[in-house]
């Protein structure tokens, strides 16, 4: 995949949905020519995300859909995770004190650690979008 | 997954294989709360055979050093692959957990502190 390609998975399901969002992630970032370690970091990235979406967006329902894209124009990977169930809320996000010891909390400051660029799509009629960025 | 809990002096060594996210941080946590509820204190998690671990095997880490730190035991880490390393350093959870490179090396420093 390079020059502007752009590839899809949907995925409907509880957490085993997780780990196929994260093995896709890889599949797609090695094609993309991505570091190892560059691998790794969107394995997480894609994995936390997931993990924030089964929990939070689709916590009343039985089955999470998430519908992966990512896209290579071969200077950025770009990863799209949209859902359908409660919106996130990005300005009440705290992220965690680092001093302390919590037993949560850290996905989301993960994937900002990891990620160059995360942005957040909230004004969808339902659900929301998450947008990851990784400079190739 | 795969768990097994072994026992080395004081020392519980709890070496896990596999990956770890939600789906199966269930077993780690059954794991720990059934040696927690056996009384032991001291332990290493050897984590060689771990691939991939997200906040959530973070969270089954840190919740195991809570319960143990109130009786005076411990709980550090051996074998951990860089990839973990670096979300244990992102979240500077790699001043709460002593590392080793080595699992003899991780079980004989309880034995130096006494």
């Amino acid at each position: 995949m390079q020059g502007g390609s752009e590839e899809r998975l949907e995925l409907r399901g509880g957490p085993e949905i997780i780990r196929q969002a994260r093995e896709w992630a890889t599949a797609q970032a090695r094609r993309a020519g991505l570091s190892g370690e560059a691998i790794a970091e969107i394995a997480l990235a894609v994995s936390e995300a997931c993990t924030n979406i089964v929990r939070h967006a689709y916590a009343e329902r039985p089955e999470a859909r998430i519908i992966l894209t990512v896209a290579d124009d071969g200077r950025w990977l770009t990863l799209r995770l949209r859902d359908f169930g409660r919106k996130f809320d990005p300005a009440a996000y705290r992220p965690p004190n680092l001093d302390a010891l919590h037993e949560g909390g850290y996905g989301l400051f993960l994937i900002q650690q990891v990620m160059d660029e995360v942005h957040y799509i909230t004004d969808h009629d339902q659900g929301t979008e998450l947008i990851l960025r990784k400079r190739k | 997954m795969k768990i097994e809990a072994q026992k080395v002096d004081n020392v519980t060594v709890v070496v896990v294989e596999g990956e770890i996210d939600t789906l199966t941080v269930p077993q780690l946590h059954e794991t720990f709360d059934r040696l927690v509820a056996a009384g032991e204190q001291n332990y290493v998690i050897d984590l060689a055979g771990v691939p991939f671990m997200d906040s959530s095997g973070l969270a089954a880490l840190v919740k195991l050093f809570k319960r143990i730190r109130i009786g005076h035991g411990d709980v550090r880490l051996c074998r951990v692959r860089p990839e973990i390393r670096k979300i244990l350093e992102l979240t500077r959870l790699d001043r709460v957990f002593e590392i080793y490179e080595d699992r003899t090396l991780a079980v004989a420093s309880y034995r130096e502190q006494g």
